[in-house]
């Protein structure tokens, strides 16, 4: 019998062409006679193809969106204002007339005509499923990609607007113009809407939806201009 | 030391994520997407075939394409970018292997529930037929379950060699083992993922 282990030992420097011409003849010489090394050969091929066909092609179209959205909150996040720094764990700190002019200043920023019905509110267009996460983390609405509020879980859980760390839900109907407005936009993200309707036990009855256009190149996702804006109108 | 000083090193003067990553550095962050979205799906198919389900591997995709982002400045052009990638994914990859270290020997002989979910899944996404989704399948599943049985050490060289196309010499210098030591455990990995491919479709035969 031949001695075959020996030659093995040259079919890393075969498969990677090292071996010099005298070495190569011998081992080919082997492997044509011996049809046990031909098959340890064959084995050891490489693999890649092989790796491909057990492995999906891409990612999975739910786990891309996710990505994008937690690089988009890294991204875009900015260290936490001095403010926040303050809230859950250290309230201590935090004297009550500040927390009282908080929420004061939140509050005025979304709502235009409080008390008259008609509501106009500008800020982003978020799903139900993210906005609490956003606000948790004190993060803009407008890093919200429109790939995921398409996804199943955010466009079952609705549609509402966000804006200063306030997410107001919309109806049925107001779900179904946020829908068609995402189907129809090629904004990827900093969906900013302008919308108006009646506000019911904290669902806005939305009568108007308008998806604004891509902002300009200044206007970054850190910062809320919707909510600047209707501020600025409430004053 | 000065940036503007054009210092690409030999290996990486063809690399062509370097203007990308070079205007990322500059502190341009929407360059950044174009390089997540061209090696997202290499990088998630690589932690997918080391950790072998995948809530694992889209966390490892996730945290490599976030602490590249973070440690983009380190990045001095020495490897090419990709091959950087790689080895933060790896080395994620592994800290999760030995953290998951009983979990790991449990999978070595069955595939686990979610393993098949997740074929389960793919095999609804593609648009062949049945006929071709079913054999489609069915090698991936075997592929799958032999690689998963091979020892990480060996899997791990194995996926940077044949799947990532990495050298000998990167595959040895990001998984800190000799060049020797690679091509060894190359081809023996190589072996063991076609024996048990062999295995497993004679053990099909005997029960079909
Ligand atoms: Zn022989
Ligand atoms: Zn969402």
């Amino acid at each position: 019998m031949m001695d075959c282990q020996p030659i093995r030992e040259y079919f890393c420097a075969l498969l990677e062409g090292e071996l010099d011409a005298a070495a190569q003849a011998a081992v080919l010489e082997h492997l044509r006679l011996c049809p046990e090394c031909r098959a340890c050969l064959e084995e050891c091929k490489p693999a890649g193809e092989l790796l491909r066909q057990g492995l999906p092609e891409s990612m999975p179209e739910p786990a891309s969106s996710r990505l994008e959205q937690r690089l988009a909150l890294q991204l875009h996040t900015r260290p936490a204002p001095a403010w926040q720094r303050f809230l859950p764990g250290r309230t201590g700190l935090f004297p009550a007339w500040a927390l009282a002019a908080l929420l004061l200043l939140a509050g005025s920023g979304l709502w235009l005509h409080f008390q008259s019905g008609s509501v106009t509110l500008r800020g982003w267009l978020v799903d139900a499923h993210c906005a609490p996460k956003l606000i948790a983390q004190g993060i803009s609405g407008a890093v919200h990609t429109r790939a995921c509020a398409l996804r199943a879980e955010c466009r079952q859980a609705g549609y509402g607007v966000l804006s200063k760390g306030q997410f107001v839900r919309f109806d049925a109907h107001g779900n179904a113009i946020a829908l068609n407005a995402l189907l129809h936009t090629r904004a990827k993200d900093h969906l900013r809407i302008v919308v108006s309707g009646r506000r019911r036990n904290h669902v806005l009855h939305v009568a108007r939806l308008k998806l604004m256009a891509q902002p300009a190149e200044g206007d970054t996702a850190g910062t809320d201009s919707g909510a600047t804006s209707a501020a600025a109108a409430a004053r | 030391m000065s940036s503007s000083h054009p210092t690409a090193a030999a290996g990486a003067s063809a690399d062509p994520d370097l203007s990308l990553v070079r205007l990322v550095q500059a502190g341009d962050r929407d360059a950044f997407q174009p390089l997540v979205r061209r090696y997202e799906h290499a990088i998630y198919r690589m932690a997918l075939a080391i950790m072998r389900n995948d809530a694992d591997a889209e966390e490892i995709t996730q945290e490599t394409f976030l602490r590249a982002y973070q440690h983009l400045r380190q990045f001095r052009g020495e490897s090419r970018f990709s091959t950087w990638l790689t080895q933060i994914a790896i080395n994620a990859a592994r800290m999760r292997l030995r953290k998951s270290h009983a979990a790991m020997w449990e999978s070595l002989d069955e595939p686990r529930a979610q393993d098949e979910g997740q074929m389960a899944r793919e095999a609804v996404d593609t648009h062949d037929t049945p006929e071709q989704n079913l054999a489609r399948e069915e090698q991936r599943q075997r592929i799958a379950l032999a690689l998963s049985g091979l020892p990480a050490g060996y899997r791990l060289v194995l996926v940077l060699r044949d799947l990532q196309e990495l050298s000998t010499h990167d595959t040895a210098r990001i998984l800190k083992l000799s060049d020797a030591n690679v091509k060894t455990r190359l081809l023996r990995a190589r072996q063991m993922l076609r024996q048990r491919l062999t295995r497993l479709a004679t053990a099909e035969r005997g029960i079909g």
